[in-house]
């Protein structure tokens, strides 16, 4: 801070307290008193280059993308962008699967059981007991009654799974982009 | 920290949930079964008084052989309709002149989907649905946490 209280790297106009009437009749105190002003360090400007992943690995690459970026962007791996992990690794996402498709297969084979059981008689046939008839009523309309939502449960249960993987699925050039991102931040932070 | 906790929670709480309530669906669906092959068999079970019309004309055998296959019509069209298993399954007549007349009677619901009845949707089999939604929904739960908590998440 100077006499009148102004920091002398800035100019006097643009700090609080500043009287252009004082100042007009008291011509550049201030700078002839602080000396030449030190340059303060600008961040360089970074212009944004899109990515090239199908470049990246060749040759023509380090002409594209040149400088510090580039390098910082590809330190630390093996020159092959680093992808997500495929969805289907989730182990839940695959127990969903696995469920859905057991409940459809179920649900119909089930039905298709019932249906046999009432429409055909199989339950009534010859040598059937009385208990194994009535096992049989009823295992036959448990099928029947919930077979169907079964299926239902297991065709729905696909869909969201379709619906969740769509959901988290990104085009493999997104994902190039936001890595380059991710690192050109780190870049700038860094210095 | 406490909301990672509180996910979890949710996630089991409502998974613990929807095994009960497909548990208890199960159980109520094979009681309602139960109940319907008693009611089935209830209506095609003679009574003393239709016995003995039956014996003076001789057709109690070939009725006790029909039992069956009447029994799982009736159960057949009662799921198929969503009607209740009627109380008796058969008319018996004696005419004045000694002849006998018998019939049976199927359940007459609404005719829904096809001209024979179609799958109906039985109220317990509400309780075995939302449990199985209960139990899928926090598998999804889950797969979204997990996802969330792989190291790629944040690309």
């Amino acid at each position: 801070m100077d006499g009148a209280g102004f920091d002398p790297r800035y100019s006097p106009e643009f700090q609080r307290g500043f009287d252009p009437a004082a100042d007009d009749a008291d011509e550049s105190p201030v700078s002839a008193e602080t000396g030449p002003v030190e340059r303060v360090p600008v961040p360089p400007t970074v212009r944004r280059i899109p990515p090239a992943p199908a470049a990246r690995d060749s040759a023509e690459a380090g002409a594209v993308l040149s400088g510090p970026e580039f390098e910082e962007s590809t330190a630390g791996t093996s020159g092959e962008p680093e992808l997500p992990a495929s969805p289907w690794r989730n182990p839940y996402l695959v127990a969903l699967t696995v469920a859905g498709i057991a409940l459809v297969v179920v649900g119909i084979g089930a039905f298709r059981w019932a249906v046999s059981q009432t429409y055909g008689g199989q339950m009534f046939g010859d040598g059937v007991s009385d208990e194994e008839m009535q096992e049989a009523m009823i295992a036959s309309q448990l099928a029947w009654g919930l077979a169907p939502l079964l299926t239902l449960a297991g065709v729905l249960t696909l869909l969201g799974e379709l619906f969740f993987v769509a959901h988290r699925w990104r085009p493999r050039r997104a994902l190039d982009e936001d890595e380059f991102e991710s690192s050109e931040g780190e870049s700038l932070a860094g210095r | 920290m406490m909301a990672s906790v509180r996910r979890r929670g949710i996630a089991g709480l409502a998974a613990a949930l929807g095994v009960l309530l497909l548990v208890s669906g199960v159980v109520a669906a094979a009681v309602d079964a139960q109940l319907r092959s008693d009611a089935a068999t209830a209506a095609v079970t003679l009574t003393p008084e239709e016995r003995r019309i039956l014996e003076r004309a001789g057709m109690v055998e070939s009725v006790v052989d029909d039992a069956g296959f009447i029994r799982r019509v009736l159960i057949l069209q009662s799921l198929s309709t969503g009607v209740e298993v009627p109380d008796r399954a058969y008319q018996i007549r004696e005419e004045e002149d000694g002849n006998v007349s018998m019939s049976w009677r199927g359940i007459e619901g609404p005719l829904l989907g096809s001209p024979g009845g179609a799958w109906q949707w039985l109220p317990t089999g509400v309780l075995t649905f939302a449990g199985l939604a209960l139990i899928i929904g926090s598998l999804f739960l889950a797969a979204a946490r997990w996802n969330n908590r792989h190291p790629l998440a944040g690309n």
